[in-house]
């Protein structure tokens, strides 16, 4: 029988003790429903699945709506009107099932095998990249120690996808289009992480659920973009970055459309072509919500009282019926995770608005920018964030302006830390013995 | 047989046909394809492993790195997707006994490790998993980066700091290697994108 | 086992999630192909011809030169979690078990498994935390000597202009 994955029950609140028991889904089905450890884990795994498949269908249907909606207010027009009433808020529905129905063409240049293959890589990459999202600090589908890399490491797949599918596809647009991607995506690849990095730094931990915990209580401070300069400013780096990296207008010269058609995917027809318009969707939802929980608080709303109430419901536990299922835990859970996909969603929103104001850039300016601008800013965050707790402690006596998070009256909102009873643990140790 | 043992299976079946279509795919695309799955499923052999670190860094460094870089090569040719690569009979047979070779090698080695997985599982006297892995892999790493940990209680500092400087080596010897080959590559024929390309590279020329 | 199982089974949704409205669109879509259909789009007309062009290496030197730095990267993310956790530790008013917690966060063990004594003081947490920033200083220098090398060689430039190729000329 496995245990609990490892991290997930590391960074629960400490008090109430007994209402907030660290549940993972694997860990009930094997405990309450008595599956087999491997059975409950892959039954597990298959929920998380449908559960996050379902989030990574739905999102890009809403945030086409939100761009054909908001793209037409800002250039004056209205923008869908019909499918679905006076708002058109089916519009992305119809414009799929009307996809699904034409007719799907392979080019005779094309490598068939690869052209089909390769537009499932992007897919892959985001849906992965879902797997270790939490969404507050319970509904992550894995709780991996080193989260943050993994995401990126698994986002940083997409651009196989891509290339190969414009080296595939037989036509000179698509292979300008994927020539430029590859060039593109491969450079921004690093101030991305570099600027990940700082509040990684501020916060101690890759863990994505841990770094959000750790923002608890009110916005400011306590939120990372607020930690030190260095996070506010990375928060604009990372920002900037993570829309060049989706692809999107004015780093999409990928598949600019006024130069290369479509770029990469110019000879894509039908549901395929859709195919890597849900990938980028959904990956500009990923970006934002990791940048939601390393710079804007994760998944509180920033107000301490009404996040400690949040919290609160943990107790209230009517008799539904079901043992071990708390009414209110699961309310307060689906209450943080709307909050953190609001937050994201206006990032989102962000990104749209962005698309629609600025220019293309040229593409001598696109990888200027990178390698000139935002590299060696991204290097100067990283080194200025190291040396920034150092000074405090010259200067101050302690490495944060405000105080530390850890030492704050444990309330129950809790730090990213469980705190130990002094008393409990034994044993003959020496100073030093931790670091072994 | 394990859930682990049948994760195994699929990540290294996924592996070997990878590894196997890199050999015995003709097109160029189709290998590069083919290696992006062998060498991601060999990520997952490392996720199994309890080891997310290095996983995660074979996907980032090897597959959204080094892989672009392959398929970024073969772009820079102006060899369509339809070339075919000629391989003769003394390359086939030369290569065959120096793949036999290797497998052998590797296969002796696995075997006479055993399963000594570190961080695995604790198992009970019923075989019952009771720890599930090590909690955390990712700190004692960047420990010894910072010298502290290990048997010999000095952890890795020093490799850590001659890797920057092998870096350092690579870079410089990379942008020497390909701009010496731009030069001589210096042909009239600019990409449709390039705004205005001088025949002369500047600095490089130079130096 | 967890973190496989999880990414292998999502790998496999993505895959069946996209192959089904590809294969029940296989039933309602039209099949009729023809010459026009199945060439390459080239704006109208009919292409001419290999799609397959030359490029310009500096792609290609741009690319080479950030998978060094991919490398870079991958040793940064663990020493910045340990960089993180040491300076949490540094803050000298932290409560007795704050400060054990934290410890225990910071060499990676099971929480409520080391003993009291083991944990780091203040002061041993600064000379970690020092020790780590100068770490970092060596070896992100040494990589950013290399950068400054590669920008002033002019590898960065994606452009070489007219105006830079005079000031070269007048420099020769």
């Amino acid at each position: 029988m496995l245990a609990a994955p490892p991290a997930a029950d590391l960074a629960l609140p400490v008090e109430p003790a007994e209402a907030v028991e660290s549940v993972t889904l694997a860990g009930w089905l094997s405990d309450g429903v008595g599956l087999d450890g491997f059975w409950a884990l892959a039954v597990a795994a298959a929920v998380h699945a449908f559960v996050l498949l379902n989030l990574f269908g739905v999102l890009p249907a809403v945030f086409i709506w939100v761009e054909r909606k908001w793209s037409a207010r800002l250039q004056d027009r209205l923008g869908p009107t019909r499918v679905g009433g006076r708002f058109g808020w089916l519009q992305a529905l119809a414009d799929g099932l009307k996809l699904i129905q034409k007719e799907d063409l392979v080019p005779d240049a094309a490598d068939g095998l690869l052209f089909r293959a390769s537009l499932y890589v992007p897919a892959i990459s985001v849906l992965m990249a879902f797997t270790l999202l939490p969404f507050n600090d319970r509904w992550v589908a894995v709780a991996s120690d080193c989260g943050l890399f993994l995401i990126l490491a698994v986002l940083s797949l997409e651009v196989v996808g891509v290339v190969l599918g414009g080296y595939t596809s037989g036509s000179k647009w698509s292979l300008l289009g994927g020539m430029r991607e590859a060039a593109q995506m491969v450079s921004y690849e690093i101030p991305l992480a570099l600027t990940a990095l700082v509040p990684v730094i501020a916060a101690g931990s890759l863990s994505l659920r841990e770094i959000g915990v750790f923002q608890a209580g009110w916005m400011f401070p306590n939120w990372l973009v607020f930690a030190n300069p260095f996070c506010a400013a990375a928060f604009l780096c990372y920002f900037t970055v993570a829309i060049a990296e989706c692809k999107r207008a004015p780093f999409d010269l990928a598949e600019a459309e006024s130069e290369l058609v479509a770029g990469y995917f110019t000879e894509y027809a039908s549901f395929r072509w859709s195919m890597f318009m849900l990938a980028e969707y959904a990956s500009m939802f990923v970006v934002s919500l990791i940048a939601t929980l390393l710079f804007l608080g994760g998944w509180w709303t920033g107000i301490a009282p009404l996040d400690a109430a949040l919290t609160g419901l943990n107790d209230w536990r009517p008799d539904v019926g079901v043992e071990g299922f708390g009414v209110g835990g699961y309310l307060a859970n689906v209450l943080f995770a709307g909050v953190v996909c609001l937050k994201a969603s206006l990032l989102v929103t962000v990104q749209v608005w962005v698309r629609w104001s600025l220019p293309r850039l040229r593409i001598d300016q696109v990888m200027a920018t990178c390698l000139k601008y935002l590299t060696p800013i991204a290097c100067v965050l990283l080194l200025g964030a190291t040396l920034w707790p150092l000074g405090l402690l010259a200067t101050l006596g302690r490495p944060t302006v405000f105080g530390s998070t850890f030492s704050a009256s444990p309330s129950p909102l809790g730090g990213a830390i469980v705190e130990q009873d002094s008393a409990l643990p034994n044993g003959d140790g020496e100073a030093g013995e931790a670091l072994r | 047989m394990t859930g682990a043992d049948a994760l195994f299976g699929v990540f290294a079946a996924l592996a070997c046909g990878g590894a196997l279509g890199v050999a015995a795919f003709r097109s160029v695309a189709r290998m590069a394809f083919s290696l992006v799955v062998c060498l991601s499923a060999v990520a997952g052999l490392f996720f199994l492993l309890n080891a997310p670190m290095v996983g995660a860094t074979q996907l980032i460094v090897y597959v959204g790195g080094t892989v672009v870089l392959l398929i970024f090569g073969v772009m820079l040719t102006d060899a369509g997707v339809g070339r075919r690569m000629k391989i003769g009979l003394l390359e086939t047979i030369s290569m065959t006994f120096i793949a036999i070779g290797l497998a052998a090698a590797l296969g002796w080695t696995a075997v006479g490790l055993g399963r000594a997985i570190p961080g695995a599982p604790v198992l009970d006297e019923e075989g019952v998993e009771i720890v599930a892995a090590t909690p955390d892999t990712l700190r004692p790493i960047g420990l010894k980066f910072l010298g502290l940990g290990g048997e010999s209680g000095v952890g890795f500092l020093l490799p850590f700091e001659i890797i920057s400087v092998h870096l350092l080596v690579v870079l410089i010897g990379a942008a020497y290697l390909a701009r010496a080959k731009r030069r001589v590559d210096a042909t009239p024929e600019t990409p449709p994108e390039a705004t205005r390309e001088t025949a002369s590279d500047g600095l490089g020329e130079q130096a | 086992m967890d973190l496989a199982g999880h990414l292998l089974i999502f790998a496999v949704a993505a895959i069946v999630a996209l192959a089904a409205p590809l294969t029940l669109g296989r039933l309602i879509r039209p099949k009729n192909r023809t010459p026009d259909k199945s060439a390459i789009y080239d704006c109208g007309e009919e292409a001419i011809g290999s799609s397959y062009l030359k490029f310009d290496l500096r792609f290609y030197v741009v690319a080479l030169l950030f998978i060094v730095f991919d490398v870079e990267l991958a040793f940064l993310f663990p020493w910045a979690a340990v960089y993180g956790s040491a300076i949490a530790l540094t803050d000298p008013t932290l409560s007795e078990g704050v400060r054990l917690g934290l410890t225990e966060r910071l060499g990676g063990h099971t929480p409520g498994t080391l003993p009291i004594e083991a944990t780091l003081t203040a002061g041993d947490a600064t000379r970690l935390a020092i020790g780590g920033a100068l770490d970092l200083a060596v070896f992100f220098g040494v990589l950013l000597v290399g950068f400054a090398y590669v920008w002033k060689r002019g590898d960065l430039d994606w452009v070489k202009t007219v105006a830079g190729q005079a000031r070269q000329d007048a420099l020769r």
